[in-house]
Parts: structure tokens; C-alpha cells; sequence
């Protein structure tokens, strides 16, 4: 019986109470707790609040005109594009290559995952903190290693070092954020067609040949959504720089996020770093409305496939 | 109308309504059984809170009228924390609260701060003048100063008699001083700025030798620009040190807690920062340590300092006299020695150290700053303490930015003076 | 399509079965490649790892021992560290606050997002589309845009520095995925399912609660481990929203112990072990929903 198209007004009307009642709670924690203070962030981006005034000065586009005249901003961004190209492209080729080698041999995966997956879990302050008595110039493993092998010239103050900070907080990020492509990778790739992957090492391709020309395209739609993950999450890093190095040494490693949260809270210009916060925004939400759908597009191309 | 009302009742919603008004004459609560809440900032050592909460119960007992709520707040939370429960007419009774015209200063002008005076008359409250005079503005005195402070450099006296150095008399000393440590394969100053606020003590330890009290009032009174020659020849010190190798590699790398260790081990041999670590030094150095000023170019330079911080009243609170009391109870000579012995705080007013448990190294930080406090000596100051947070926030990049060579004294000098003048608008 | 959530369990059967079927008995020149990839894989694993296995050797050392090597790994041995993270260092009040922030905001964003997962999914009602997009809405847009006038907003209502305020927001930032990811289990249920329901005399209520939310529940166990984690590990909210020290849970505990003037590896090392101990135990017993759940989550994202 084709019921489900002519329900009846009675089922329909219940549907509808119902709907509502469940949908509810979380219209209003979105509207409550999310839309409202979105709103707010507008109205603060066009005064001069320093967090305790009520009645805060308007001041029209100010905040906007000295964001885009401020020298730091556009050093803070170019750092969160540093961040965002390094960020996603090695997490990426280091994730996809552990994961092809775990898969490739099979035995011992559960373990291998849990090794690999355990970074991820951790919270952003630990990982900075064991990281930051890595980097210890004096004290810590990275340099104590390079000295063991011999490598004392390459020694350095890593986190202290201006134009070294932002790769070692960097560096730390790669490792933890490895950890979840290389799960991802590994539960996309069982669904690789294995049959392919012998073919073509019968017909001769190398190792090379087959991850770039099999194994990637069957995984694309992963691949593609992970990149989105990485690439929006970048304009808005905070908790490890912050922890790492403050956006230190004197700004060194300084990122739209950790800048955002020192104006506002440090320096009480509220309005300025709501207006920083809006930045991050816009710069971030139409990367994430197109690789979505990119990533649409690319999956209905497999059904079709 | 009506939607100006409720436009203009959203945006105070926004930012978080408006305070109560002025509190002139505030009813005072008569009964019997009094709760004031006491505010502090979270103290460095955690063993010292311990300390702080028996010192509480004694005064309960010596006071059954009177219970204290002890809230405490991380210390880079104290000041917006305060500021806005003070405003809101919500504040803590009594609170611990740096001194000086940026921080005390600005709830004074605020008119948020109790005016003392009177309690000072009527209980004859010991304080030294200099530290009476730094809690006071516009005539009223608003606060009692907690401690003294001083910023000097802690050295490794068995390196020094190794080597047949002297205790260094001018800032040429100190450098030929260095450099003979660093032949010998030591580190001859360790100094950390991974944290950043030991820019603050570095550029205040010398810039205070280099011009004495006056010039650095003059410099915070905006008297004297801090684009000034002495500025930048301080700032460059730290310079001229960090390249010609007399301080550790990457200052910026390290952290409080390591450079310490650094001290601590023998690596480095002189230690520039303040006598709150004196009890961890006593605790950790296997070897005589001395602590002097950091030199001046034509003299032995005075310890910058003076007052860390102090305790103030709320203008709104409505137990005055059980605050009153509760101040006053930490100022007692009793007191006082108590606070020498366990918290190893250097009270600011005289206190007689006969017979207290100290070692020779706290006992002659004692004595010195006793000394200076009663006016045989000179005190420099510690900017941090007096200046706005943007301020701050400037120097300490700065200082930063002079030891890795990122900017040069002389830009640094004019960003400080840049920074000065935006806050006094 | 996209992957499925499927139970692992079936997966791992099939890889054994593909090894059984396609790998013949690997030649010498196979099994040296093999040991070779195996051993790359180990000294990776280790390299992981590392930093854990120091923060477990920093927090065994005695402190004397700490003054003068903090990072030499396990040469000593003292439970002292722990003892003051503990005490002194307030480390069990900071456990007690991040399970009282972490697990009422997990419960509400399961509890919510199931809810309206549901709705979304199979009760048609007026207004559907635009609520379920407004509240995806929360996906696109990263924390930062919000979080400060959010402040100021909890202040006005009195629920800034309440554990109410902070689970609440927690609470916010979970539900945008939580509904985006139980709606989408809902809607692969079979249509059928509703219709017998129906047909028996459930009303729309009891078709929910009984029929269709418990074919969910492998689901709602992910959403569950998953937010949990999140909300553990979270810093930036207790960092703001709980600004006085009274409800300080492990993670913004922590920060507070790396700034200051004193010298406390030790503890601090002792509170990152108590910091991530729960969060692993958690890890090693439920790895299938844990990885399962960030999975899923990626995947439909």
C-alpha cells in the first residue's frame, strides 16, 4: 500500500506537534546563545567598548579601518596562511602514507591505530605543554637529540626563536592532527577495491604509481573532506599558539586568533577584537560553503560512478 | 519610542548593564555577626595560600564578629574581575590590588577605593612615608602597601671568589665581570623572557640605576619622554649583552622556571630578578648567593622596586570597620615577623628582625630595604606596576623584540613613548 | 556514497578475509619488505608516543631531581609530584569541575541533538528547512565570531562564572553537529518501520521513544564518547566563561600552573597525567565508538 504518500491529517497535524516540540530545545540554544551574540559582535565591531562601559562610544567603521591599516593584522594573517598551506598539506601526505603502510601490512593495525590515533585525543593545553619542554632549549629532547647525533649546529631556541616559533608550534600541530587523518585514511581505505590495487602492480606500476593513480582517486571524497576540516579550522587556531608561545616571541608567531583574544581580553579593547573575530569569519566561512560543496559534488559524481 | 527604549535596553544588555550609582555615604551593616569577602589574586606559590587561609582563622578567632570569604582569582583575571564587580556594585569587601596610578590609581579616580586616611590617623598605622605615598592620590591615602619588593641580580658568590671577581661597582664592572665568567665556561647571566614580563623587571633594573627615583618619576609622570637617551641606552644593554654572548643562547626560549634552574645548577652565574625567589633560592642554591642592584654606567646602581602590592577597601562595602580591622590586624609587629618567617614578605613598615628564622641572604634583603625605606637609600620602580595594561603589553614585546634583535632599542624607545601617551587620554 | 557507519567489527573480518584470499605465502623478498615496513611503522609509533612516555617519566621524578634534569627520562622515582598536583596544586577539585562540566553538556547535546535529529529527519512540520539550516549554521561558523559578545551576554545574565553558564555553552557547541550526525542516522531508517508502527497504534511520540530513537543508539553512544572528549579537552571556554578560579576544570588548571613565578614541572606534569589518564582509559575501552564517532562525524561533515 503506497500510504506513506497520503498520510493522513491527523498523522500530519501530530507530525507537526511534534516536530516542533523536538526541534525546540535547539532552535533555542542556536537563537539564545549563537544568533543573539552573533548579532552583538556586529554592534561591538562599531564601538569603542573597553568591557565596562555600558554605554560605549559609536565610532562607525573605526575598527575596521584600523584593521586593515594595522601592520600585525596582515602579519597575523600571513601566518595563518603559513599555517593553513603547511598545516593541511602535511598532515595530509604524512597521514595518507602511514595510513597506506598500516594498511599495506595488515597485522598489528589495531595497535598501530591506537598509537597513532592517541595524539588526537589529547587536549590542546597537554600537547602544548609536552611539546614546550621538548622545544626547551636547554633541557629538552629535540636539541639533546640533535646533539647526541652530532647535529649541535642545528640547535636552536626553537619556541624563543622568532622566525622559528610558528613553524615549532606548527610542527607540534602536524603531529597531533596526523593522528586523525591517518584514521580517516585508514577507514577509507578499506573500502578501496584491492582487486585494482594487485592489477596494477601485476601490470607494473610502482609503489608511487599506484597510491597516486588508485588508491587517491577511490578516497578522494575523504581526502576532500579533510581538507575542508583543516583548511577552516586554520583562520581560526588559538589554543596551541596561545599556549606555546602567546603569538611570541614580541609577535613572531602571532595568529588572527591568538591577536583576537589579546586585544579584547588583554587589552580590553573589546571592540577591536570582535571586529579581528569577524575577520576570521569571513574569511573562513566561504572556504567552508565551497569545498562543501565540492565535496557534494565529488560524491554524487561516485554514485554515478 | 518604544523602539529606542528597546533598542537602548538590548544594547545594555549587550554589554552588560549599568553600574550602581556613586556610593557616597554607604549604610553600614550593625549586626553583630559580620561576613566580609576578601579578594586576591592567586599568590605565586601555592603553599602560600595554605598560609594565607590559617593567617584568616587566627584573625577569626581573634575577631569571633567578624567570618572572611577568601575568593581567589587567577592574577592575570585580578584586575577585570575587580573592575567589573566593583563597578556592579558586586565587589569583595577588602582586595588585594597593585599599588601605583595605573591600577589603585584608576579605581581611586574611579572612586571605587575607601578612603583610609582616617583610619590611618585614628589606628596609627606604622607604614613607611615613601610606600604611604605611593597608595595616595589626590590627597586621600586609599591603600595599605602590602610588601616591598626589589629587583636586583641574585649572583653566585663561589663563582665570583673562584675567579677573584668582586662584587661589580658600575656597569663596566658588570660587563668585565661577564666576560671573565663566560671564559671560564659558564653562563654569566641567565635571563628568561619566554613568559614575557621579565621584560618589565630588565628594562626597570637598569633604566632605575641609570636615572635614580626622580628620573623615573619624571618618566611616568610624562615629565621625561621614554624616547629619552637612558631608555634607549638601557633597552641596549640587554642588546649589546645578548650579542656579545654574555647572556644564555635564546633568551626568549626560556622559561622562568628554567632560567632559574639554570641559576640553580651553577650553569649561570647571575640571576637578574626579584627577592620573592629569595626563600626558593635559599632552598636550591648549594653555594653563597648575594643580591645586589643592578649597576648603574657610573655607579653601583639602585634595586628597583618599592612596593608590590597592596590592600584596599571597596567604596561600597557596608562593613567598613570589620575591614578596617581585618587590615589592621596585618599590621601588627606580630605580624609583621610572621610574614618575614613564612611568607617571606618584606613588610612595609619596621619590623624588628632580631631573632627571626632567616637566612643571611633574606636577612640582608631585610636590612637593606629597611634601610631604603627609612630614607638612607634610594629606591627605583617597578614599571610594571604602574602603568596601564597596554603599556605593559608594549614593553614586554618590546623587550622581546631587543633580544632577538627583532627591533632596536631606539623603535622600542619610541613605541613606549607611543604607548604612554595613548594611555594618558 | 560516503562511508557507512558500520560496525567495525565487520570490517576487520573482511580485511582478514581479503589477506587469506589475495596474499599467496609471501616470497622472502615480500617478507623482508614487509619487516621493513613493520619496523618503520614501530620506530613512528614510538616517536608518537614520545611525548606521553616523558610526561609520565617527569611525573615519577623526585624533585630534587627535577631542579637539576627535569626531562632525563625515568632517572627516578617519587609519588610526590602527584601528591601535591593533588592537594596543593588543587588537581582533584579541578577532575570534580571537568566532570561537572563535561558530563551535563554531554547528556544535553545527545539528549537535544536526538531530538532534533529526529525532527529533522522524518516529521515534516512548517519552517523545517530554514530551522534545520539555522541551526547547521553553527558549522560554518567558527567559535571566534561569537565568543566575545557571548561573554558579555552571559554577564548580563548572571551566568558568567556558573556551571550552569558554562555547560549551557558547551552545550551550544555541541549541538550543531550533534543534529547534523543524528539526523542523518535517522534518515537512513526504513520508512516501514514508521508505517507498522503506526499501523499498531503508536502515537508519533511513542514511535520515537520507542521504535525508532533505540535503532539509534550505536549513534548516540558515538555522539556521546565524542562530545564527551570535546567538552573535556576544551580550554577556550572555561578560559573565558569561568574567569574567577571557583570552577577551574583540569584543562584551564593546567594554564594557570605554566604561568606564575614558581618552579613546579613536577606537578604540572602531574596534573597533565591526571589531565589525559581519563580521557585515554576512556580511549583504550571504547576506541570502537571513539574512532568510530570522529569518523562518522568527518565523513558526513
Amino acid at each position: 500500500m503506497a500510504r506513506h504518500h497520503h498520510a493522513p491529517a491527523v498523522t500530519r497535524r501530530a507530525q507537526t506537534r511534534l516536530g516542533l516540540l523536538l526541534a525546540l530545545p535547539a532552535l533555542i540554544m542556536t537563537v539564545v546563545f549563537f544568533l543573539f551574540p552573533m548579532g552583538s559582535a556586529l554592534y561591538f565591531s562599531v564601538v569603542d567598548f573597553d568591557g565596562i562601559d555600558p554605554t560605549p562610544e559609536f565610532v562607525g567603521f573605526a575598527n575596521y579601518t584600523e584593521m586593515f591599516t594595522d601592520p600585525e593584522v596582515w602579519h597575523a594573517l600571513s601566518n595563518n596562511v603559513i599555517w593553513i598551506v603547511i598545516g593541511t598539506a602535511a598532515p595530509m601526505v604524512i597521514g595518507l602514507l602511514i595510513a597506506v603502510l598500516i594498511w599495506s601490512v595488515q597485522r598489528g593495525s589495531v595497535i598501530y591505530r591506537l598509537a597513532f590515533f592517541l595524539p588526537f585525543i589529547l587536549p590542546g593545553v597537554v600537547i602544548g605543554i609536552v611539546w614546550t619542554w621538548i622545544y626547551d632549549p636547554a633541557n629538552g629532547w629535540l636539541n639533546r637529540a640533535l646533539g647526541a647525533i652530532g647535529l649541535e649546529s642545528l640547535q636552536r631556541g626553537w619556541l624563543g626563536d622568532p622566525s622559528l616559533a610558528l613553524y615549532a608550534v606548527l610542527a607540534t600541530a602536524i603531529w597531533a592532527y596526523s593522528a586523525f587523518v591517518i584514521v580517516i585514511f585508514l577507514s577509507a581505505l578499506r573500502n578501496v577495491d584491492i582487486e585494482l590495487v594487485d592489477a596494477s602492480r601485476i601490470d607494473g606500476a610502482n609503489a608511487g604509481n599506484r597510491l597516486i593513480h588508485i588508491i587517491l582517486p577511490q578516497i578522494m571524497p575523504v581526502f576532500l573532506m579533510v581538507l575542508t576540516l583543516t583548511l577552516v579550522g586554520g583562520f581560526s587556531v588559538f589554543d596551541i599558539v596561545f599556549i606555546m608561545t602567546g603569538g611570541g616571541p614580541a609577535d613572531a608567531s602571532n595568529v588572527l586568533g591568538t591577536y583576537s583574544y589579546t586585544q579584547a581580553f588583554q587589552l580590553s579593547r573589546i571592540g577591536y577584537g570582535t571586529t579581528l573575530a569577524l575577520l576570521i569569519t569571513v574569511l573562513s566561512v566561504p572556504f567552508a560553503v565551497a569545498l562543501n560543496r565540492l565535496q557534494r559534488r565529488m560524491a554524487l559524481q561516485e554514485t554515478g560512478v | 519610542m518604544l523602539f529606542v527604549t528597546a533598542a537602548a535596553l538590548a544594547l545594555s544588555a549587550c554589554t552588560g548593564g549599568a553600574p550602581s550609582g556613586e556610593a557616597e555615604n554607604v549604610p553600614q551593616e550593625t549586626a553583630a555577626q559580620q561576613e566580609i569577602r576578601y579578594m586576591i589574586g592567586q599568590p605565586e606559590d601555592p603553599a602560600d595560600l595554605k598560609l594565607i587561609k590559617e593567617d584568616i582563622k587566627k584573625f577569626e578567632s581573634e575577631n569571633t564578629g567578624i567570618t572572611v570569604k577568601l575568593d581567589v582569582v587567577p592574577s592575570e583575571n585580578v584586575r577585570t574581575v575587580l573592575q567589573t564587580q566593583l563597578r556592579s556594585g558586586e565587589g569583595p569587601d577588602v582586595f588585594g590590588y597593585d599599588t601605583g596610578p595605573g591600577f589603585a590609581g584608576a579605581l581611586a579616580r574611579a572612586g571605587l577605593v575607601y578612603d583610609l586616611t582616617k583610619a590611618y590617623s585614628d589606628n596609627n598605622w606604622p607604614i613607611y612615608d615613601f610606600a604611604k605615598e605611593r597608595v595616595t592620590f589626590d590627597g586621600k591615602i586609599v591603600g595599605v602597601p602590602n610588601q616591598i619588593e626589589e629587583v636586583g641580580i641574585f649572583y653566585n658568590k663561589d663563582i665570583f671568589t673562584k675567579l677573584g671577581l668582586a662584587q661589580p661597582q658600575n656597569l663596566g664592572d658588570l660587563k668585565a665581570a661577564a666576560q671573565k665568567i663566560k671564559d671560564s665556561g659558564v653562563t654569566p647571566m641567565v635571563v628568561s623572557d619566554k613568559d614575557g614580563w621579565q621584560g618589565g623587571h630588565l628594562l626597570s633594573i637598569v633604566l632605575s640605576s641609570d636615572v635614580g627615583s626622580d628620573g623615573m618619576d619624571a618618566l611616568l609622570n610624562g615629565e621625561k619622554s621614554w624616547d629619552s637617551p637612558e631608555v634607549v641606552s638601557s633597552l641596549a644593554v640587554w642588546q649589546d649583552f645578548q650579542k656579545s654572548g654574555l647572556l644564555n643562547p635564546s633568551p626568549t626560549a626560556v622559561t622562568y622556571d628554567s632560567g632559574n634552574a639554570m641559576f640553580y645548577s651553577g650553569k649561570a652565574a647571575m640571576n637578574p630578578t626579584g627577592s620573592w625567589l629569595a626563600l626558593d633560592v635559599e632552598r636550591n642554591a648549594k653555594f653563597e648567593v648575594g643580591f645586589i642592584p643592578f649597576p648603574a654606567p657610573d655607579g653601583p646602581g639602585i634595586f628597583s622596586g618599592g612596593l608590590g602590592s597592596g590592600i584596599f577597601i571597596s567604596a561600597t562595602t557596608k562593613k567598613a570597620d570589620a575591614a578596617i580591622k581585618f587590615i589592621g590586624y596585618g599590621l601588627t609587629e606580630e605580624h609583621g615577623r610572621w610574614a618575614v618567617e613564612n611568607l617571606q614578605d618584606i613588610p612595609a613598615y619596621p619590623v624588628n628582625t632580631d631573632g627571626i628564622e632567616a637566612t643571611p641572604l633574606f636577612k640582608q634583603i631585610l636590612d637593606d630595604s629597611a634601610k631604603i625605606a627609612e630614607g638612607t637609600g634610594d629606591f627605583g620602580y617597578n614599571i610594571d606596576v604602574l602603568t596601564t595594561d597596554a603599556f605593559n603589553n608594549t614593553m614586554w614585546k618590546g623587550v622581546q623584540a631587543v633580544l632577538t634583535e627583532q627591533k632596536t632599542p631606539e623603535k622600542v624607545a619610541k613605541e613606549l613613548q607611543t604607548a604612554y601617551e595613548k594611555s594618558k587620554k | 556514497m560516503l562511508d557507512q557507519p558500520t560496525i567495525p567489527q565487520a570490517q576487520t573480518a573482511t580485511e582478514d578475509d581479503r589477506s587469506a584470499v589475495t596474499h599467496r605465502r609471501p616470497s622472502p623478498r615480500k617478507r623482508a619488505g614487509l619487516a621493513v615496513r613493520h619496523v618503520i611503522l614501530v620506530v613512528l609509533a614510538l616517536l608518537t608516543l614520545f611525548p606521553v612516555v616523558l610526561i609520565i617519566s617527569t611525573v615519577f621524578k623526585t624533585p630534587a631531581d627535577i631542579r637539576t634534569d627535569p626531562f632525563g627520562l625515568f632517572t627516578s622515582f617519587s609519588m610526590e609530584n602527584l601528591v601535591s598536583a593533588w592537594t596543593v596544586g588543587r588537581f582533584s577539585d579541578y577532575l570534580l569541575n571537568s566532570i561537572l562540566l563535561s558530563v551535563p553538556s554531554t547528556l544535553a547535546v545527545v539528549a537535544i541533538s536526538t531530538m532534533a535529529g529526529y525532527a529533522f529527519a522524518r516529521l515534516p512540520f512548517p519552517g523545517r528547512t530554514v530551522i534545520f539550516y539555522t541551526v547547521l549554521l553553527g558549522l560554518l561558523v567558527p567559535f571566534f565570531t561569537y565568543m566575545i559578545p557571548l561573554y558579555f551576554q552571559l554577564r548580563s545574565m548572571g551566568l558568567l562564572d556558573t556551571l550552569v553558564g558554562a555547560n549551557l555553552v558547551l552545550t551550544l557547541t555541541g549541538i550543531a553537529f550533534g543534529t547534523f550526525f543524528m539526523r542523518a542516522f535517522f534518515s537512513e531508517l526504513p520508512e516501514e518501520l514508521e508505517q507498522a508502527a503506526r499501523v499498531d497504534g503508536c502515537s508519533e511520540l511513542q514511535i520515537f521513544l520507542r521504535v525508532m530513537m533505540p535503532l539509534t543508539s550505536s549513534g548516540m553512544g558515538a555522539l556521546a564518547v565524542f562530545t564527551f572528549l570535546s567538552n573535556w579537552n576544551n580550554f577556550l571556554v572555561p578560559l573565558l566563561y569561568l574567569p574567577s578560579g571557583d570552577y577551574r576544570p583540569l584543562t584551564t588548571g593546567l594554564y594557570m600552573f605554566t604561568g606564575g613565578r614558581s618552579l613546579d614541572i613536577g606537578p604540572l606534569a602531574a596534573g597533565t597525567l591526571i589531565t589525559i589518564l581519563p580521557v585515554i582509559v576512556l580511549f583504550l575501552l571504547l576506541q570502537r565508538q571513539v574512532t568510530q564517532g570522529f569518523i562518522s562525524g568527518a565523513v558526513k561533515g
